[in-house]
């Protein structure tokens, strides 16, 4: 023992969330000081621990993954544990705290404290979890293996405690062995060679000590993975998974759709009919109804969405997914960890980006956050099924496959290649650094929890509808207003009337009915919107974009949806106002631009759905980029690389198609 | 002014407010910290 101190000093360090602070509670009681440690904010918590008789001081550590020193936590730990830590003696023990339902992580950072030259006593936390889940760790063989002793605690219960105490004065003095063959000089070493040790003993360690009362069912999982993370196999049926999903999306939402398309379109008309004539009236159907409508008619298609995502997930197949990218992932540089946040991003870009926050290093993690958005977003969904719904419905494939699933797959699988060739170059360039290895635990395959499959549907459905009500709701209020503002007054359409009918000769009513026709086709085209859609027609015009588009590009930067919600509007307000309301895709099919021609293509509608999968088209997400990479040039840069990506790929798109003779 | 266009321009007024005051407003649900990896950079 180190005399140079009166008092033991103990350190107790573990990962984040193993138990490490409860443990540090239940062993030093209400005693304990908490500071900063000098000059930073990292917490310092130190108390007194009665060591059957011996005062020892208990130096709590910051939540640890490794001992890399690469984060200012990790370098606190370790200078604590050198002896470097100005005001705290070297440790004589240290106590590793253990969560033993996540054996192989935690064991990783028990492996780097053998290096000290440090006593390690390992307190092993979370004994009933693991328990629970029919698992069972034979202690003594876990102490055997990593040359340590091993005591199993609860601190709620104050199991082990003195048992913990006995063995830190024992360990005192002692010289650990590092229970793991590493030789920095071999050829094969690499330079993650040191880490492959570790985990290729940890691994071992983990199988000769811990059993699964689930056996059978690993077995089982074993024989399936042979075939669902296949090198080949495994792909090819990973994209058909994804293909019967969508076409599954595809099939069983249209009846549900129809329904509700059919629901607004009568809400549409009823209202019309009930109400005076009047802007009210026009703010109400054209507005509102057919804005929220336009949207909200897509909820079955979410609902379905999730619905499979969960199925997926809770059977353990999204796991193998992940497992059969990693491979192609880690090739181009991302970490395996950024599988997890480019998944969730299918969802929504705003929680995939904020849980890239579990990927340590900070070139991978913005790497991540910086492709997130490629991967089709539930937002985009209404957008893809408007385009195919209006052109590509009813087409087939070999006679089964339906061309819109098709078109599905390819957009979420154009938009998964572009996030791996945008993260090769990232990380080629602006994000250089190279890829830290990455272990997976594949859990056993089960059948999938309904309740949790509901529940999921369930928020996403309450999630949906809320942002319809408020965000889509009030946007679509002021598109209308946008497209209906400034109007022509009652004089000016008197005075139009009095000129048409000097020319036309005709009877005044003819005339006043002549100049309401002219005065309510120009108010789109003059209206706020429609200007700023003459504005920017030159610049997306070689795209196949007119001004009417223009409007619906520029107001889905607020939300994507609302691209849905404009058309839904702009096909309405033009229209007349005896007509019945025809359904969105019709409107999409049938829309004339100024001289008459059809404006939407098949060709049209391929190029919105890619410029809709490649821009940057969300402020939301700009602001979470923006917070978690704690300055503005991210975001920024990712709006112009993105958006730069969307203009060049449309271009070529329809130009392309056009010269083909597709347009 | 008649009525009809009165309540038009206040429903307007109130969805500007509305979009606004969204726009602006902290994003407490994007503050939630958990699991923040090492050298994250997000600045916690």
């Amino acid at each position: 023992m180190d005399g140079s101190h009166k008092s033991l000093t103990v350190a107790l360090a573990g990962n984040p969330n193993a138990g490490k602070t409860t443990l540090f509670n239940s062993l030093t009681g209400l005693k304990q000081k908490i500071a900063n440690y000098p000059g930073v904010t990292v917490e310092r918590k130190e108390g007194p621990w009665q060591l059957n008789g011996k005062a020892a001081n208990l130096i709590d550590l910051p939540g640890l993954y490794s001992l890399e020193a690469t984060s200012l936590d990790e370098q606190i730990a370790r200078q604590v544990i050198v002896g470097e830590q100005a005001g705290i003696p070297k440790p004589d023990v240290i106590v590793a705290v253990v969560d033993s339902t996540n054996l192989e992580r935690n064991l990783y950072l028990v492996t780097q404290l053998f290096e000290f030259g440090i006593p390690v006593v390992i307190a092993l936390t979370m004994m009933d979890v693991f328990e629970k889940q029919k698992h069972q760790i034979d202690v003594e063989m876990l102490s055997t293996l990593l040359k340590v002793p091993v005591i199993p605690v609860t601190a709620k219960t104050a199991r082990g405690r003195n048992e913990l105490a006995k063995k830190v004065i024992e360990a005192i003095g002692t010289k650990p062995e590092i229970p793991y063959a590493y030789d920095a000089a071999a050829e094969n070493a690499g330079p993650h060679g040191k880490i492959f040790a570790r985990y290729n003993f940890i691994s071992e360690v983990v199988q000769d000590s811990v059993w699964h009362d689930d056996h059978a069912k690993h077995r089982v999982s074993e024989k399936i993975d042979r075939v669902l993370t296949h090198k080949f196999f495994g792909l090819v049926i990973l994209v058909g998974v994804l293909l019967l999903v969508f076409q599954a999306i595809f099939s069983w939402a249209q009846i549900p759709m129809d329904l509700l398309q059919s629901a607004f379109g009568g809400l549409q008309d009823l209202t019309r009919a009930s109400l005076p004539p009047g802007i009210l009236t026009d703010l109400i159907v054209d507005g509102v109804i057919a804005g929220v409508g336009g949207v909200v008619v897509f909820l079955p298609q979410i609902l379905l969405l999730f619905l499979f995502i969960s199925l997926l997930e809770d059977s353990g197949y999204m796991a193998r997914a992940a497992f059969l990218m990693d491979k192609l992932m880690s090739r181009v540089g991302l970490h395996g960890k950024a599988f997890l946040p480019l998944m969730s991003s299918f969802a929504c870009a705003i929680p995939g980006i904020m849980a890239t926050r579990t990927i340590e290093s900070r070139r991978d993690r913005f790497a991540t956050i910086m492709v997130a958005p490629f991967m089709s977003c539930s937002a985009r969904l209404p957008v893809y099924t408007l385009m195919i719904g209006a052109f590509f419905t009813g087409r087939y494939v070999l006679g089964f496959v339906s061309v819109g699933a098709l078109l599905l797959v390819m957009m979420y699988a154009i938009g998964v290649i572009t996030a791996i060739i945008a993260a090769f170059v990232l990380k080629r360039t602006l994000l250089k650094a190279p890829p830290p290895p990455f272990v997976m635990e594949l859990p056993p395959y089960r059948v999938p929890n309904l309740r949790t499959v509901f529940q999921n549907m369930w928020t996403r459905a309450g999630l949906f509808l809320k942002k319809a009500g408020t965000v889509i709701l009030t946007l679509s209020i002021i598109l209308w207003a946008l497209m209906n503002f400034p109007r022509q007054s009652q004089a000016d359409i008197d005075n139009a009337a009095i000129e048409i009918q000097k020319t036309c000769n005709c009877t005044p009513e003819e005339a006043q009915a002549k100049a309401e026709t002219e005065a309510k086709s120009n108010i789109l085209q003059h209206s706020v919107a429609g200007r700023i859609g003459h504005a920017i027609e030159p610049v997306i015009k070689p795209l196949g974009y007119d001004w009417r588009i223009g409007i619906g590009l520029m107001s889905a930067y607020a939300a994507r949806e609302v691209f849905v919600s404009t058309m839904s509007i702009l096909y309405s307000v033009g229209k007349d106002e005896g007509a019945e309301s025809e359904s969105l895709l019709a409107g999409v099919r049938n829309a004339k631009d100024d001289n008459g021609n059809l404006i939407w293509t098949p060709l049209l509608g391929i190029s919105t759905m890619l410029f809709f999968l490649f821009a940057m088209q969300c402020l939301s997400t700009l602001a979470v980029v923006r917070r978690e990479t704690n300055s503005w040039r991210w975001p920024l840069f990712m709006l112009a690389y993105m958006s730069t990506l969307a203009y060049v790929v449309c271009l070529a798109v329809y130009q392309g198609g056009k010269a083909l003779g597709y347009g | 002014m008649t009525f009809q266009q009165i309540v038009v321009l206040a429903i307007i007024g109130v969805a500007i407010f509305f979009g606004i005051s969204k726009a602006v407003a902290k994003r407490k649900s994007f503050s939630t910290k958990t699991d923040c990896g090492d050298d994250c950079g997000c600045g916690k």
